[in-house]
């Protein structure tokens, strides 16, 4: 009789235990993706939500039936691509998608690379640009770190697991996520930022940080109804330039940030983005690999050098984007790759919204430029 | 190897309590000595994880103990026992003098010196408080004085009496155990059932979640409010500040001792209550039936009564009460603070005595006793929390301040200086003390939340547990703060 009684305590104990187990990956999951995700999709956790969508956006191309050409880079080419202008040129068929975002790097945007590929794309589009080289600081700074954490886990899958894993540093592939328990726990570290400022937004208590329709900082959630169409033609900068033009005040506009993108190597402790290095790091490492695993995977690569403002160019000191150049001469032999260079084109000012963000005008220079390469490369030719 | 294991490392449940339970309830069955010397040793290397070399001194206070104790058995003469006795105190409270009080009696000393007699400042040791020693050092003295009083006899074994001196889920925290209640579970060999390792699972599942969920967070509003340059003259922010130091200690405490008790259930040995929802107290002698109950009991069978307690009239209850308060007080550590928390506690307990006395009061009780009730309870509380700042804010100007605050005195209520005070998780934490507060009441009518979960079925207990377990892990913040009662 105890004996009986014993076993079904037993049974109810293990049925308990794996309830409780149930319960928890429920729980954390759907907290994680319900009151963690959104609040890193706005930006309201850090100061560049946009990178948080990226792999709902791959889920989004893998679904999609048409042909798809991913374009990826920093700001600099979320500013250039109107995916809408482009479809137009080009007709039904083609989807176009947008992901740069600002800060973007190589060594982080590897990460992706498996997402990539499963999603199919006819094309991938690469910035070439001074980002695509910049000085990687070894090892990583915390906000570098925060963010290729966050990438990591917003991928689901532990970093040793992952293609890229090779391409990492030693002292950082300590520091990434290296089991789904640990990518849990990354996340879930944001959980009580993000319910206090979920029910602050709820309940009108606390402003919203960021206008998804007006800053660029904010991506609208992927269940939201404008998120395809903000995948192809993404929130883009106010023209700054124009309203420094208006108001007569343009060399005002240069005199303080043509200074500010030159001469300072170091701002808030933290390098220039656009300080080349001058050596092959581990930035450039990280993009041959994305190339090579693209081409790898019969997925078609252009490369695209993107112009810049031409005051800023004419004012470049002399020899600073002379890497930039050696790695276009560089990409130029490669024939696995279509290399599209207008790095130093001068496009006018007008096509700019600063100094090296494309302008409405600019896009449109793009989208006619690009779309009969891109064609070409979808029919075959 | 200092400070690598408690109940909020993660080995604790990953490695070491699954290698206790797998020895003593599968290597260990049905040889109890095999099993209590799997304790024995599983609790050393808890404690010199925890502690480090301090472990010296748990042996120490065990050897001293059990030789002690057998040696006062066996003696009939009065003044042989009395002198083992005397020297097992000496040595105990010795050893608690030295690591505990004599930096704080330097520091005194030297303070007293400087302002009176202007005498060369005495240089302190620095000493490192050992992990536990509070509570094991009381819990070896009850065992030596009870065999001094003949309420029993001996350990028979060593191991048996090392083991319950240093059993690990109690050796840090408490409770403090009375040996017969641990010999009497280790006569034979200990066992565990589904039932008894539900009820432990849930007793740790839960002191985790308010460890991690309620205490931890609190704590950082806690924190915030009794820094350097807040606006202590704000009635609303000491008032805040006080009602989470209390939640705080209490969640924190009452979790460990739920931890204690689960990881005792999981190897099949029952630990006794340490609390019984403290906050629904209605007059201070009940607060101290529900607060740290194994150091009140103690307090009042080996320092209160000896004293004279109620027996002896007016005067000797007043000088026994005060007496245990007092060091009840300095019990918690080397600081006036907790003197004067204990000589606070001692004046309600007194004020409460003489008050019920009183015939018109007693008449009020009879006429309207629900309402009474209610009014003791809020009366109660007020105190009790009042108590709470003299236990958490050290600083004396700091201390004056948020006093004169609490009762409304030379203060001002401003809610927008309230907001801006308070660390950045706000509603959050407004949250949690509510869901704190229906949770005490809930408990307290229900005879223990906790009880109530271990009995439902599988189901329900599965969901609430995954439930507290998914809570913890996502509220817990970045930082775990250590258990407050680890540094008495």
């Amino acid at each position: 009789m105890h004996k009986k009684r014993d076993d079904e305590s037993f049974r109810d104990l293990i049925f308990g235990i794996l309830f409780a187990i149930l319960s928890v990956i429920i729980i954390v999951d759907q907290s994680l993706q319900i009151i963690v995700k959104p609040r890193l999709y706005d930006g309201s956790l850090n100061d560049r939500g946009r990178y948080a969508m990226i792999f709902d956006a791959y889920d989004v191309i893998e679904n999609d039936d048409s042909d798809s050409i991913i374009f990826l880079g920093s700001s600099k080419m979320r500013e250039a691509i109107n995916g809408n202008l482009i479809e137009q040129i080009n007709g039904d068929g083609v989807n176009i998608y947008n992901l740069g975002y600002a800060g973007e790097r190589p060594y982080y945007r590897m990460i992706e690379i498996e997402q990539i590929i499963q999603a199919k794309p006819e094309i991938v589009v690469l910035e070439l640009g001074p980002n695509s080289f910049s000085k990687t600081i070894t090892p990583l700074t915390e906000q570098s770190l925060w963010k290729m954490r966050q990438l990591v886990s917003l991928s689901g899958k532990p970093a040793p697991q992952s293609m890229y894993y090779s391409q990492l540093t030693e002292h950082d592939k300590t520091l990434l996520p290296s089991s789904n328990i640990e990518i849990a726990d990354n996340l879930s570290a944001h959980f009580r930022q993000s319910i206090e400022l979920t029910s602050a937004y709820h309940l009108d208590y606390e402003e919203k940080r960021w206008d998804c329709n007006i800053d660029v900082q904010c991506a609208p959630y992927f269940k939201h109804d404008d998120f395809e169409q903000y995948l192809e033609y993404p929130t883009q900068f106010p023209n700054w330039l124009a309203q420094y033009r208006e108001s007569n005040r343009t060399e005002i506009y240069y005199d303080k940030y043509l200074d500010l993108f030159y001469n300072h190597t170091i701002i808030d402790g933290e390098y220039n983005m656009h300080t080349v290095e001058g050596i092959y790091n581990i930035n450039h490492q990280a993009y041959d690999f994305i190339i090579d695993s693209l081409v790898s995977a019969g997925i078609e690569v252009v490369i695209i050098a993107l112009p810049y403002n031409p005051r800023a160019q004419n004012n470049s000191p002399v020899d600073h984007w002379e890497y930039v150049n050696n790695s276009i001469i560089n990409y130029e032999g490669n024939e696995d790759i279509t290399l599209v260079d207008w790095y130093w084109e001068d496009w006018g000012e007008e096509s700019f919204v600063d100094i090296s963000h494309l302008s409405s005008v600019g896009e449109d220079e793009v989208a006619r430029r690009i779309s009969p390469i891109l064609m070409e490369i979808i029919n075959g030719e | 190897m200092v400070n690598e294991m408690d109940f909020v490392t993660p080995e604790y449940y990953t490695i070491f309590l699954p290698v206790v339970v797998i020895l003593v309830l599968f290597i260990g069955r049905m040889n109890r000595d095999v099993q209590v010397l799997v304790m024995l040793a599983m609790s050393y290397i808890f404690f010199w994880l925890a502690s480090g070399w301090h472990v010296l001194l748990l042996l120490t206070s065990t050897l001293v103990d059990w030789t002690a104790g057998k040696k006062i058995h066996e003696s009939d003469e009065h003044k042989i026992r009395k002198r083992w006795l005397v020297g097992s105190l000496t040595i105990n409270l010795g050893l608690l003098a030295v690591f505990k009080y004599l930096d704080f009696i330097i520091e005194t000393w030297n303070l007293a010196s400087l302002k009176f007699s202007g005498a060369p400042e005495i240089d302190s040791f620095g000493l490192l408080l050992p992990v536990g020693i509070s509570f094991y050092t009381f819990q070896t003295m009850s065992y030596t004085i009870d065999i001094y009083r003949e309420k029993h006899g001996p350990y028979e074994r060593f191991l048996d009496f090392a083991c319950y001196a240093a059993f690990f889920p109690q050796l840090v925290a408490g409770p403090i155990v009375r040996s017969q209640h641990f010999l009497k579970q280790i006569k034979k060999p200990v066992s565990s059932n589904p039932q008894r390792f539900r009820l432990g699972l849930t007793l740790i599942i839960y002191g985790l979640a308010k460890k991690l969920i309620i205490a931890d967070n609190v704590a950082l509003h806690v924190n915030a409010i009794f820094a350097d340059g807040v606006p202590l003259d704000n009635i609303g922010l000491v008032w805040w500040g006080a009602l989470c130091f209390g939640i705080q200690i209490y969640c924190d405490f009452s979790a460990y001792t739920d931890i204690a008790l689960g990881s005792g259930h999981l190897i099949g040995i029952e630990l006794p209550e340490n609390f019984k929802t403290p906050y629904a107290a209605t007059s201070p002698q009940d607060f101290w039936r529900r607060w740290h109950i194994s150091l009140s009991t103690w307090l009042r069978d080996y320092l209160y009564i000896p004293l004279g307690g109620s027996r002896g009239g007016t005067r000797v209850l007043i000088i026994a009460l005060m007496g245990t308060m007092l060091l009840g007080g300095l019990w918690h550590g080397a600081s006036w603070n907790f003197v004067l928390w204990g000589a606070m506690h001692g004046v309600l307990l007194l004020a409460h005595r003489f008050l019920i006395r009183i015939d018109k009061v007693k008449k009020i009780f009879e006429y309207a006793p629900k309402i009474t009730l209610i009014g003791s309870w809020i009366i109660t509380q007020y105190f009790v929390f009042m108590t709470w700042l003299v236990f958490r804010v050290e600083d004396t100007t700091m201390l004056l301040r948020s006093l004169k605050s609490f009762v409304g005195y030379d203060a001002h209520w401003n809610s927008t200086e309230l907001y801006n005070s308070l660390p950045e998780i706000k509603l959050l934490t407004i949250a949690l003390v509510i869901i704190f507060i229906i949770t005490h009441g809930i408990s307290g009518k229900m005879g223990g939340l906790k009880h109530w979960l271990s009995k439902q079925n599988s189901l329900v207990w599965g969901i609430c547990c995954g439930i507290l377990i998914s809570s913890a892990f996502l509220l817990r913040p970045a930082e775990t703060i250590d258990f407050i009662y680890f540094r008495f």
